[in-house]
């Protein structure tokens, strides 16, 4: 009788009566009330919340209220437990008021908002190793999902990796259980991801992806659904369309899998599967053409039916929330008020708990000591050191023993997450000292890797195995990669750090083997050139280099020549070495054929100059915008140097035409493609930037305009 | 009052005679009663000629009980009968007990759920030691338990 009375209160009142009475409390903590609380909220459609995600906020809306009166909505923001140098988050799945979340370093969480209490995802790397060539490409995308069998909760990753062609194609699929707490790799999925960073779309015990058949079809035309209780994959029958010629998307309502059938951008037809893997149960739900909505119509996600179910709320482009009105079919209302641009996903209240195993804990006290004590420090960590653990007293002692031997109060959740990562890294310090036990050093290091290089020079006297840990080079390559993550937006720091002073802010960002390229002398004769870490303060002059040149006889090389000399540095993942790159080019004077080129490369790892084949290029240096006019800075990403370069030479005036890359792991030359509406005729100025590990391009027409494209997809003209 | 309604009605539908717990005989329209499961499955076996005995009831509960009953079977339009139960369920804290737990007895679901939708929107936004006044609840907590208990959640009593 209480329990029917209480499942109708929200999870911030239920929380406050847990300190009722003993008996209310074991109520409102047991496992089946849990349950009753989510399935009273779901059935009425209470305690349902929009949450919308802008680039930098989380805000959620209550679903009853404001929406339904067609007001101003009323945003409330959320915050959440990865708070890291940026507030970006992505929302990777929300299944039972449980949020799987993201950070811009690839933390991943799982959150109940609702009781504010998350639990971090340990750190997974890439298991396969292998190397695709030149033309490799990675993608990732995650789901989040209920395996109601096991009462379970599983976050699945899948990362595919692919050269050229089918037979380098490679993937690898992990499924995290939140009763393991733990992450395991299951079957490959057969098929080919076409859209990265689309989250799997849970309904019906399964993940939902649209995939492609292999990667050299383009299309991705099917839909493969992941049994979380099975672990197998299965193609999802479709809606019988006459028109064929649409893009597929996927959604869920009240549980049900929704197709959306996307017809060129002029209409989405919204199909629902009243009962799952029935393709005889496809509903047509709606169909909305695009001159009934501003703008444009990319995207539509359906969210949620109203409490009456005659209106479904909708997406649209990530850019506004409608009304559909499905009596009267049409789109009814835009919602006022609600941010620019934004990801929405459904969400409820529940008090489902992130310790799925406390009640079992109980029972089990004389279980194997080892496990636990991990399970107690895990805890701890997800707990983010905000307050003591929840459940289960020894876990309070072990806590405050630490405390009191380390004579620190807990440290409240700062906004800044380093703050949060320094107490984290505290506690691990104890277990390290405390505890003999090797102590699981991919844990250790996956903390300090996300510390500032700063304080890992500091650390290093913590302990020899530390010291050890800090400098070998796997913790080197980890701690660069989850630095680049984390500055997504690195190359604006960068910039500023190079035409300011360094400070020492900045020099904490900057990571660990960001080497810095400059020259002390700008004589013409004499380069010197040095490797410099600021961030270690080290440095490293090069061995001078000697032109060798051979000027071909017959040919005149005198004083009235010129001379162009590239540089370009960059990192070798292949060698795992540092590599610098000089090209010098030499002009004859007539401007005809006269040209010659010279191309040398310097390894870090055997310290010296190694020749190679000619740049068969020529290059192109744009006086007037370089101050030192005979020398350009070749642009590294995706472990190629590039610079922009003309096949053919015009008197007077050269123009780039082309992009070209220079390869550090094979040490050759190829071109990249330009993007496809780039217009060659234009006489653009024309420039390389890097923007997130991303190759940019910029044109420029002075005084006009500047046209900026990123290559998302290294590699792929059309990204 | 309910008895007289039902009385005058009674000439071509089937009454079921309802008993209180202290001896109080209802008639209720079968179609009306039959809305609790408890009922149905009393009639079921064949009390349905006999007085239904309900001796978890009181008489004055039952009273309000019969006219829920009658009230939900009269064919009133949606917005008449929500506004009615608005009515219905604004009484004091003892009667709603009493109606909760008959309506729990009775098993009359859609009753229930007003019921405690009302009750819980009572304690919604109240303070714990309010809970424990309104629902007589003796606190069972050490000052340090309830002290810990508040803390994992503090925020919550913002």
């Amino acid at each position: 009788m209480i329990a029917e009375i209480l499942c109708r209160l929200t999870a911030k009142e239920l929380l406050c009566c847990r300190s009722v009475s003993k008996p209310w409390c074991a109520l409102i903590d047991g496992p089946s009330f849990i349950k009753l609380h989510l399935k009273h909220s779901m059935d009425t459609s209470s305690n349902l919340y929009i949450i919308l995600r802008t680039t930098s906020h989380v805000h959620y809306m209550g679903f009853d209220q404001n929406l339904v009166l067609n007001d101003c909505v009323t945003l409330k923001e959320l915050n959440h437990p990865l708070m890291c140098y940026n507030h970006g988050i992505k929302v990777l799945g929300s299944v039972n008021g449980l949020l799987c979340i993201s950070n811009v370093v690839d933390d991943i969480a799982l959150w109940n908002p609702s009781i504010r209490k998350h639990r971090v995802v340990p750190f997974l790397p890439i298991e396969l190793k292998r190397y695709f060539g030149t033309k490799s490409c990675h993608v990732y995308v995650f789901g989040f999902g209920y395996d109601c069998v096991r009462d379970d909760y599983k976050v699945v990753r899948i990362a595919q990796f692919g050269g050229g062609g089918m037979r380098s194609f490679e993937s690898e699929v992990k499924v995290y259980s939140l009763r393991k707490q733990s992450w395991r790799r299951i079957g490959d999925m057969p098929y080919c991801v076409h859209y990265p960073g689309a989250n799997g779309v849970f309904a019906g015990g399964a993940l939902h992806w649209v995939v492609g058949e292999n990667p050299e079809s383009n299309v991705a035309n099917i839909v493969v659904a992941l049994d979380l209780e099975a672990e197998d994959y299965k193609v999802v029958p479709q809606p019988e369309n006459k028109d064929k010629n649409f893009n597929i998307d996927l959604g869920v309502l009240r549980g049900c899998l929704c197709f959306l059938a996307n017809f060129q951008g002029e209409r989405v037809d919204v199909w629902t599967m009243k009962e799952y893997g029935v393709k005889e149960s496809w509903t047509k739900l709606f169909s909305v053409a695009r001159l009934e909505f501003i703008g444009f119509l990319r995207t539509l996600k359906p969210l949620a039916y109203s409490k009456s179910g005659d209106e479904v709320l909708i997406e649209h482009d990530n850019f506004d929330l409608y009304w559909y009105d499905l009596k009267r079919q049409r789109v009814k209302n835009r919602i006022p008020g609600i941010p620019y641009s934004f990801v929405a996903e459904t969400f409820v209240e529940s008090l489902i708990s992130l310790n799925p195993n406390r009640h079992l804990d109980g029972r089990t006290q004389d279980e194997n000591e080892e496990l636990k004590d991990r399970n107690k420090r895990d805890d701890f960590l997800s707990e983010g050191n905000q307050i003591a653990p929840t459940s289960e007293k020894p876990q309070k002692h072990l806590v405050l023993r630490f405390n009191g031997k380390f004579g620190r109060s807990a440290v409240p959740f700062d906004k800044m997450g380093r703050y949060v990562r320094m107490s984290v890294f505290r506690l691990q310090k104890c277990n390290l000292v405390e505890s003999s036990e090797p102590c699981q050093p991919e844990i250790t290091a996956d903390i300090l890797s996300r510390l500032p290089v700063k304080a890992l020079k500091r650390f290093r006297c913590v302990s020899k195995s530390w010291c050890k840990e800090i400098e070998s080079p796997y913790f080197l390559t980890m701690h660069l990669q989850k630095s680049s993550q984390a500055h997504s937006n690195l190359g604006l720091i960068l910039g500023d750090i190079f035409s300011t002073e360094l400070n020492t802010v900045d020099l904490e960002k900057l990571n660990l083997t960001s080497v810095e390229l400059f020259e002390s002398n700008r004589g013409r004769l004499i380069d010197t050139i040095a490797l410099y870490n600021p961030s270690t303060r080290e440095e490293k002059v090069l061995p001078f280099s000697h032109s060798e040149l051979h000027i071909p006889s017959g040919k005149v090389y005198d004083e009235a020549s010129w001379e162009w000399t590239l540089y370009g540095f960059g990192y070798d993942p292949m060698n795992e070495d540092n590599k610098l790159v000089k090209i010098v080019d030499y002009y004859g004077d007539t401007l005809d054929k006269c040209f010659f080129s010279e191309v040398k490369v310097y390894s870090l790892k055997s310290n010296s100059w190694k020749r190679i084949k000619g740049y068969p290029y020529y290059s192109i240096v744009q006086s007037e915008h370089h101050p030192d006019n005979n020398r350009v800075y070749g642009v590294f990403a995706n472990s190629a140097v590039h610079w922009a370069a003309s096949t053919e030479m015009i008197v007077q005036c050269v123009l780039p035409n082309i992009i070209v890359a220079f390869d550090f792991g094979v040490e050759g030359f190829r071109t990249i493609p330009k993007p496809a509406d780039y217009l060659p005729n234009e006489h653009h100025y024309f420039d390389l930037g890097v923007l997130g590990g991303r190759l940019s391009l910029l044109c420029t027409k002075i005084g006009l305009y500047v046209k900026i494209w990123v290559m998302k997809e290294y590699g792929v003209k059309e990204s | 009052m309910a008895s007289s309604e039902s009385t005058t009605t009674s000439t071509t539908t089937k009454v079921l005679r309802l008993k209180s717990s202290d001896n109080e005989i209802f008639g209720v329209e079968e179609k009306a009663a039959l809305q609790s499961e408890t009922i149905k499955s009393l009639a079921e076996d064949g009390y349905s000629e006999d007085v239904i005995p309900l001796f978890n009831v009181e008489k004055k509960t039952l009273a309000k009980i019969v006219e829920w009953l009658n009230k939900h079977a009269s064919g009133s339009s949606k917005e008449e009968l929500k506004r009615w139960d608005a009515d219905f369920v604004d009484v004091d804290k003892d009667v709603l007990y009493d109606l909760l737990l008959a309506s729990n007895y009775l098993n009359i679901e859609v009753l229930l759920h007003q019921l405690a939708q009302k009750v819980a929107d009572m304690i919604k936004g109240k303070k714990p030691e309010e809970i424990r006044q309104l629902f007589g609840i003796k606190n069972d907590f050490t000052p340090e338990e309830e002290a810990e208990i508040r803390r994992e959640n503090a925020w919550a009593f913002e």
